[in-house]
């Protein structure tokens, strides 16, 4: 029998490949005809009168917002907004709904494979589990005993797990933890940590404000955080708010302000000094504010804003002089109950470091800071890790650091989080800066988001001289998982647990849990269980570190600490007694207020 | 009981919620919407004011789905037109007799579908699937024995003989440029991306 006799083409056949089968995949083409492999299901509203709701959290995007997962005989038929979710209040975007198609994705993958042809290829052998888990232990250990753990190299996105795999890399002593940062929000993150102190994301106490001066934030749209500042802007438009947008491009948001302008790129930072300057030329800056709450003097300031004038604005910007003043003279005046903005508007352009810290500097000028309708700071996930403590014994803090994540010389070196600088990491393998023995890949599609992907990424993911071992979990066959040498098949977030927190639109911290609705089919495997599974093989001290069963336990040791809502035990873990969450709050954790 | 669906315009944010979680509660085919949100943008540049209009079956009295159908498939109930199953046969007469298009015919159950206000939750006192997750409230349905309906706004038609129940309030008559009577809201029929004014 020839080769490809045997090989099974198409993800339709995927779910049918016996153990040891061989299977032929490719990221770029489509396999599975969704209109001949869908019959008719059952659905929500056949069901209506007797669907099981369980309490859990949205991870289409990175907003977690609350939702009822509604399940019918073992599977998902849909999602519902969660009424307790204090960010939504019940409500859910469009992609929410749709997020429940990944679970039955034709081609989602569903067993663990090992590359059997050439990188990239995409020839890919069933195995077992237990002959997964051995390839990374093997190879992990061997990096360890080598004494050089750094070599292990995690790579992830919004993975939501990083108290399971922060442990895992502490665990090993590897401080090679990337991610995508730099191609996402630092420029916002250092402009509120220069400015500010914190850098988790911003907000605006959107229900009160009056006046909300937008740099480039398309919230109606696409914001991180955009839908629970969506529900409360609507609620303000109905009391007569007034929405300014700046953006480039016409956007949903634009189109439905009260007024658009369009300011030439990467300008928007001079628009917001030139505002600072009118405000100040007409004395109604607030000066108890910026005594109290600035390490600046009003002079310095004073003197700082005098050259950056609404005709210097005009020049770089475009807009008309009487525009900027008219808009700087309403926003002052609309004090305390107004807010200048960016998310990640602004700041995902040339200069936007500056432009985003021209925007907050806004704020702190008219006193609208911590007022209520003003611009606020409600990052609740930083609080995360004190109220729910690690279960002990905790891996000590890997001691040094590798230019990889962090690196040392001018100009990108900095005092403030790893990985500022992710947009080098593949040119930074490729080039050999650092070895790499072992390259976990999760919830990150490189080839498709770096913006040299196809070039420097695929390069790198390619060369096995670099990149030796390459693992890869993931819901669906993605472009990354084609570089990988082994497969593992990650469960959906509807089939996980995660202790999530968000920035609270409503201004009073709160956590809120994942659980799985459904277990994982086949042998879908949470990546949080899978590393627990991997770290168990590994020799002392590893080990040591996970005492626990699984992700499941791992949850269940890290209780709220004291003024968290506790939840029944078996009504927050026991997938078995799921049915009891839908008349309670366990999907919820909330806090008690900050004093 | 008499229910009315209520649609304002002017509170839309165009965000298609409504439309998705609708095909998660009747399992819509791919391609097949019930609902559907349309975009056009007015006047010109720098003063461009994007419109959006939630447009779905209105429920009309003396519907000309209802007399089209040559299967008397279709009949009313609580002010709701509704499509009998055990009768519909598929042959899609209903979806070239709307105006508006807000009726497609499933290739996989081969029966007609439409919105029916989400009858099936009104009964039961939960409110339509749409609502529920609007995120601004454009979308209320009311029962008419419970409260009044608004003086606000009117039936958003096609024809002027069709007489919807549902009331459109800052509908942008406009849009009728862009519907296409008797064709189903799915992206073979419509380009829901196209912003601009219909052939302009």
């Amino acid at each position: 029998m020839k080769r490809r006799d045997f090989i099974k083409s198409g993800a339709l056949t995927l779910a049918s490949l016996e153990m040891g089968g061989i299977i032929s995949l490719s990221p770029n083409t489509l396999h599975a005809n969704a209109f001949e492999i869908r019959e008719p299901k059952t659905n929500v509203a056949l069901n209506i009168k007797t669907i099981t709701k369980v309490p859990s959290v949205c991870l289409n995007c990175s907003t977690v917002c609350g939702m009822n997962v509604l399940v019918h005989e073992g599977k998902v038929l849909g999602v519902e907004g969660n009424p307790l979710d204090p960010n939504t209040q019940g409500k859910l975007c469009a992609k929410a709904h749709g997020g429940v198609s990944a679970i039955d994705y034709p081609e989602r993958l569903v067993y663990p494979m090992k590359r059997v042809g050439r990188r990239g290829e995409g020839l890919w052998q069933r195995i077992s589990m237990d002959e997964a888990y051995e390839m990374i232990a093997s190879r992990i250990q061997k990096s360890i005993d080598a004494g050089h753990p750094e070599r292990v190299v995690f790579h992830a996105g919004r993975n939501r797990i990083g108290d399971i795999t922060g442990r895992f890399m502490d665990a090993i002593g590897s401080p090679v933890v990337l991610n995508h940062r730099a191609l996402c929000s630092s420029n916002k993150r250092a402009a509120n940590y220069a400015s500010i102190g914190d850098t988790d994301w911003e907000t605006v106490d959107a229900e009160h404000c009056t006046y909300f001066l937008n740099f480039g934030s398309n919230f109606f749209e696409a914001h991180q955080g955009g839908f629970p500042l969506l529900a409360r802007f609507a609620k303000a438009k109905r009391n007569g708010a007034k929405l300014i947008t700046f953006d480039v491009r016409l956007s949903n948001t634009a189109g439905r302000s009260d007024e658009w302008f369009a300011p030439f790129p990467s300008s928007e930072g001079a628009i917001a000094l030139a505002m600072a300057h009118v405000i100040v030329a007409n004395n109604l800056h607030d000066k108890t504010f910026l005594k109290t709450w600035t390490n600046v003097t009003l002079e310095t300031l004073e003197a700082f804003l005098k050259p950056y004038t609404p005709e210097f604005a005009t020049k770089e910007s475009g807009l008309s002089a009487s525009d900027i003043t008219r808009l700087a003279l309403e926003f002052a005046k609309a004090s305390p109950r107004c807010a200048a903005f960016t998310n990640r508007g602004s700041q995902a352009h040339q200069n936007g470091f500056n432009n985003d810290r021209a925007v907050i500097l806004l704020n702190a000028v008219v006193g609208s800071i911590g007022k209520k309708g003003g611009y606020a700071f409600g990052g609740s996930k930083s609080l995360g890790e004190a109220s729910f403590p690690m279960p002990k014994p905790v891996p000590p803090k890997v001691k040094f650091s590798t230019d990889l994540e962090d690196p040392k010389l001018y100009p990108l070196a900095n005092r403030w989080q790893k990985m500022k600088v992710s947009q080098l990491v593949f040119e930074k393998i490729k080039n050999k800066t650092q070895a790499v023995d072992v390259y976990l890949s999760y919830t990150i599609s490189a080839p498709q988001t770096w913006p040299e992907g196809p070039s420097v990424t695929v390069d790198a993911l390619k060369d096995e001289e670099v990149i030796p071992f390459h693992a890869c979990s993931d819901v669906v066959y993605s472009e990354m998982a084609h570089y990988a040498d082994l497969l593992l098949p990650d469960a959906t977030y509807f089939e996980r647990y995660a202790i999530e927190g968000r920035n609270a639109n409503e201004l009073i911290p709160y956590f809120v849990l994942r659980q799985p609705a459904i277990r994982p089919p086949y042998a879908c495997e949470d990546f949080a269980d899978t590393l627990i599974k991997v770290a168990k093989r590994l020799h002392e001290p590893v080990k040591k570190y996970f005492a626990f069963e699984n992700y499941e336990e791992f949850i269940n040791l890290r209780p709220p600490l004291n003024g968290t809502f506790i939840p029944k035990q078996e009504q927050r873990l026991n997938s078995i007694s799921l049915k009891l969450c839908t008349t309670t709050r366990c999907g919820l954790i909330p806090k008690q207020p900050k004093k | 009981m008499q229910y009315r669906m209520i649609v304002d315009t002017n509170q839309c944010v165009g965000c298609h919620a409504c439309e998705v979680s609708c095909k998660q509660e009747f399992g819509a085919p791919l391609g097949l919407f019930r609902t559907m949100t349309l975009y056009m943008d007015m006047r010109s540049f720098p003063k461009v004011k994007r419109e959006f209009l939630p447009i779905m079956c209105t429920q009309c009295e003396d519907a000309s789905c209802q007399k089209a159908c040559k299967k008397d498939a279709i009949y009313e109930e609580h002010g709701i037109v509704k499509i009998d199953e055990k009768k519909c046969d598929g042959c899609g007469d209903c979806v070239k007799a709307c105006s508006l298009g807000a009726i497609y015919v499933n290739p996989l159950s081969h029966l007609a579908e439409k919105c029916n206000l989400c009858a099936h939750r009104l009964e039961i006192g939960q409110k339509a699937a749409c609502e529920v997750t609007c995120v601004s409230e454009a979308i209320r349905i009311i029962d008419l024995s419970k409260g009044a309906l608004t003086s606000q706004g009117r039936g958003f038609t096609m024809r002027a003989s069709d007489k919807p129940r549902t009331v459109h309030i800052g509908a942008n008559p406009l849009m009728k440029e862009k519907l296409q009577s008797g064709k189903p809201f799915s992206p073979y029929n419509y380009e829901i991306s196209n912003w601009a004014r219909r052939g302009v």
